[in-house]
């Protein structure tokens, strides 16, 4: 049993301890890690799969983009409050019509929700958006515009990085709180009131409501999905690009990171992988034990 | 740096007498420093691990002592681990759990001093999460110059091998131990018209105490006579007496709270089978316990539970409600029917598995062959570390090394070896008071 | 009965003598290694090259003469409180055990702990700062309670003598205190 033991070939070494075994404490036999297993159930990733996938990183940046792009134009006073308000209402009414046509296809019997409800929540919404507008206006008066400015980015940034990509309806409450906020900040270095309101709504629909149409534009027309990415990323730089070059090559220069640079390095890195399972990991519980409780 | 620190350093009076055991001629006496932050008065199986193996190294005639500290920093303890192992004669620091920063701290002083390491693993660790990955780097420099490293099973052993990247050849398996005396069947505790499972486990999640609150409902509603004896205290208490009050379970399902090492055997012996659901565990002393104390035992296919028990004293399911049910089924119906063995002729056989005197001879032979290997010295110990540990982490360790032994020659300057007195054996042949007897234990 | 040569934790010479009075009742005084000059002028010039420093930039006399009356104020306060020349122990069987210990200055404090309090006198081991020490120590107890310990009385706290100092006091105390039992 010690190390000092002669180690018989006769006896085959069992990996018991309960036994007396011929053999030393530090003994190796052959089976020794014979349980480990590499990689197991590991996904292998396609590369334009992946770049799918990512599609939605690039096209979220470029609604980032695309919702500056507005702000400014509206800043300069190249686009009138009502324009961008009505144009906000029509698509969001168009969004409302693909959303329900693509719902009813699925799983209309599992929606609770009524079309009166829905339109209720948005009158309600719009009604306090605009009586709250010149609330809005003067809210950050007494903060300095570049406080303002970096707080929208920061809050912008906050809202890229902590948006769930992979369950984006609904949006997260900490991505879509950072969103509104920044939005709030921005809408109020405006010059009316009206433009507020109209801002707001513009981001309701950009950050709240468009996440939750391309979710099911993702899940129930795969094929449109890629088109309304690359759409959505060639408005974005677009726009940006009306309003200043360097803006719009930089977000070029991101979104083709992050949609084709990042999944190559993904794919590349996956030869690397190397992961050991082996009877030492704690046991998953899988099944669903809240039924013993509820 | 000048801070005090608190440091609970317990001497443990040591016998280096001519008992009976002297006879039986052993290579040679070690001093041994057992290090880790685990230690009574907390309980757990590390401490008692500690304590018996040393109580029986003591024994045997070794010199032993501990030490044991709330929170370290890399360097800082140095001064005072220094003082410890100069003092006391230190010849093998041997350091418990890869969870003690303690324990990792002492391990690297000592190689800085030149001594003798050996390092106990109690713990299963997995690979896949940050923290884990963190830990097991910690592992692979703390493990990568020590002499010699004990896995209290085979699968620990695959484990730590595979964590800190070791040659397997200087990791030995010496299982942990359970004290046959103090758990002793005692059948007429069980009350005679029920049947009753006992559970003995921290309540927490790695204990799989949401799997214990699927199969209660299960089968309290198949089988009427059945009662379970639940004794540990956790966060997931909670769990349990929700089961409870949903189901109205109230007298048939009784936790116990936490109970004291002593309590154990008292709550074993009340009941017919024991159930252990734990998800991961290196050895688990629990369903020694409950086998020893003559019960049928249950538990999860897990880590290192295959290899403790043999397969008739045990029975082994998956870490699922359903197959777990599906055995205490099994052994509920052998226990109806009478086929299962006498509690009596389970302890039997159990007493003699696991002794701490067992372990004590094993552990004694590693440190028998840990005194004859030489420490590396410090270039060669760096070379070790920057080509065993990645170029990163090597570099980063090997710096810590050389300023570790920088520090070290600052304090011999300082406070020279010759400047600090040997503790004194309080009993033992060269003991200064032997005959002042009362004050031995107040002296020392 | 001065003989051999004994030093404090820090490896300083020290010096113990031992008065026997009659068989009840000795005395014990660990003197420390008197303050070295050589000390004296390093914090002196330490303290006066800082002060020319900054005299330097600020060129305000008034920082020079500070610092003279710093390092006189200092000197007299460190052999007033803080210098120990001697610290002795008095053992009369029956009666108690007085400490005291005298600075640099002459000045002296003194207690005693009488022998209905006093439980025994041993020898412990504790963590000081970055090393473990051994000290002597006085076990008192309240007379209601005469089997607990009540508190600890450390001995020679600023001498720190090593232990082999130590046991010889222990030693002798122990014969007085076995005697009035």
């Amino acid at each position: 049993m010690g190390p000092d033991g002669a180690p018989s070939q006769s006896v085959p070494w069992r990996k018991v301890l309960w036994e007396w075994q011929p053999f030393p404490d530090n003994y190796v036999d052959q089976r020794f890690l014979e349980e480990l297993r590499r990689n197991e159930g590991i996904r292998q990733y396609r590369y334009w799969a992946v770049v799918k996938e990512a599609g939605f990183v690039g096209q979220q940046l470029s609604c980032v983009a695309i919702f500056i792009t507005l702000w400014l134009y509206m800043e300069q006073g190249l686009l009138a409050p009502e324009t961008l308000f009505w144009t906000s209402l029509t698509c969001a009414l168009l969004g409302y019509g693909l959303y329900q046509a693509l719902t009813s296809q699925t799983e209309s019997c599992s929606d609770h929700r009524t079309h009166l409800a829905d339109s209720q929540s948005a009158a309600l919404f719009l009604s306090f958006t605009f009586g709250f507008s010149p609330v809005l206006k003067t809210l950050t008066e007494s903060v300095s515009t570049d406080t303002v400015y970096a707080m929208s980015a920061l809050m912008l940034l906050a809202h890229l990085v902590s948006f769930p990509y992979a369950h984006p309806s609904p949006p997260g409450s900490l991505s879509l709180n950072a969103a509104l906020f920044a939005s709030v900040c921005l809408a109020s270095r405006l010059p009316g009131a009206l433009h507020t309101f109209a801002m707001l709504t513009c981001a309701l629909l950009v950050f709240a409501l468009w996440p939750c149409l391309l979710q099911r534009i993702r899940a129930n027309a795969p094929g449109q999905f890629t088109g309304v990415c690359v759409g959505v990323c060639v408005g974005g730089v677009g726009g940006l690009g009306s309003q200043s070059l360097g803006g719009a090559v930089l977000l070029s220069l991101a979104l083709v990171s992050v949609t084709l640079i990042c999944p190559l390095l993904l794919v590349r890195l996956q030869r690397h992988k190397d992961n050991i399972h082996g009877p030492w990991d704690e046991a998953e519980i899988r099944e669903d034990l809240s039924r013993f409780l509820h | 740096m000048g801070q005090r620190r608190k440091v609970g350093s317990t001497n443990t009076p040591s016998s280096q007498s001519e008992s009976a055991d002297a006879s039986k001629v052993h290579s040679r006496k070690h001093n041994i420093c057992m290090v880790s932050d685990f230690f009574y008065p907390n309980m757990g199986g590390v401490e008692s691990h500690i304590y018996q193996l040393s109580q029986c190294l003591i024994e045997k005639g070794h010199k032993v002592m501990y030490n044991q500290s709330t929170a370290t920093t890399c360097f800082h303890s140095l001064p005072l681990l220094r003082c410890v192992f100069v003092r006391e004669r230190i010849t093998v620091v041997h350091a418990h759990s890869s969870f003690s920063a303690m324990a990792h701290d002492a391990l690297f002083h000592a190689k800085t001093l030149g001594l003798n390491t050996v390092f106990t693993d109690h713990s299963l660790f997995g690979f896949a999460d940050v923290s884990s990955v963190l830990t097991n780097k910690l592992l692979t420099v703390s493990l990568c110059d020590t002499n010699h490293i004990v896995c209290v099973s085979y699968t620990s052993k695959e484990n730590t091998v595979l964590r800190a990247a070791l040659n397997p050849e200087i990791v030995s398996v010496i299982p942990n131990a359970v004290d046959p005396t103090d758990f002793t069947p005692d059948p007429s505790q069980r009350p005679p018209d029920r049947i009753t499972i006992v559970v003995i486990s921290r309540l927490v999640y790695r204990k799989g105490i949401d799997l214990l609150g699927g199969i209660i409902p299960e089968l309290c509603l198949k089988h009427p006579d059945l009662h379970f004896l639940i004794g540990g205290e956790g966060p997931k208490r909670l769990v349990l007496e929700e089961v409870r009050e949903k189901y109205q379970l109230h007298d048939r399902v009784r936790l116990l709270g936490a109970l004291e090492h002593k309590d154990v055997r008292g709550v074993l012996v009340q009941g017919h089978i024991f159930l252990n659901t734990s998800l991961t565990e290196a050895f688990c002393m629990a369903i020694v316990e409950g086998a020893s104390c003559g019960l049928q035992v249950v538990s999860t296919r897990v880590g290192g539970i295959p290899e403790v028990l043999p397969e008739d004293l045990i029975t082994l399911c998956e870490p699922t409600v359903r197959s777990l049910c599906a055995g205490l089924e099994k052994v509920i119906a052998k226990q109806r029917s009478g086929s299962v063995p006498s509690p009596t002729s389970i302890h039997s056989r159990v007493k003699n598995l696991y002794t701490w005197k067992n372990v004590a001879e094993r552990t004694e032979k590693v440190y028998d062959r840990v005194a004859g290997e030489e420490v590396l010295p410090l270039d060669r110990r760096l070379r070790r570390l920057r080509s065993h540990c990645g170029p990163v982490a090597g570099s980063l360790f090997a710096l810590f090394a050389v300023l570790d032994f920088l520090f070290l020659l600052l304090l011999r300057w300082l406070a020279p070896d010759r400047h600090m007195d040997m503790a004194v054996d309080a009993t033992g042949p060269n003991g200064l008071w032997k005959e002042n007897r009362k004050n031995s234990d107040a002296g020392c | 009965m001065e003989d051999e040569a004994f030093s404090n934790i820090s490896g300083k010479a020290i010096s113990l003598d031992c008065q026997t009075h009659s068989s009840f009742c000795r005395e014990f005084t660990v003197s420390s290694p008197k303050m070295s000059i050589g000390k004296v002028m390093v914090y002196t010039c330490s303290v006066w090259l800082l002060a020319y420093a900054v005299f330097f930039f600020t060129e305000n006399t008034a920082v020079l003469s500070s610092a003279i009356l710093i390092t006189l104020t200092g000197m007299m306060l460190h052999i007033h409180f803080v210098k120990v020349d001697h610290e002795s122990l008095l053992v009369i069987g029956s009666l108690g055990i007085q400490v005291s210990s005298s600075y640099a200055s002459g000045r002296e404090v003194t207690t005693f702990i009488e022998m209905s309090r006093i439980k025994d006198i041993v020898i412990n081991e504790a963590v000081y700062l970055n090393q473990i020490i051994y000290y002597l120590c006085v076990l008192l107890k309240e007379p209601s309670e005469p089997n607990v310990v009540s508190s600890v009385v450390p001995l020679f706290q600023s001498s720190k003598p090593r232990l082999n100092c130590l046991a010889k006091v222990y030693e002798s105390c122990q014969e007085i205190l076995s005697k009035c039992q």
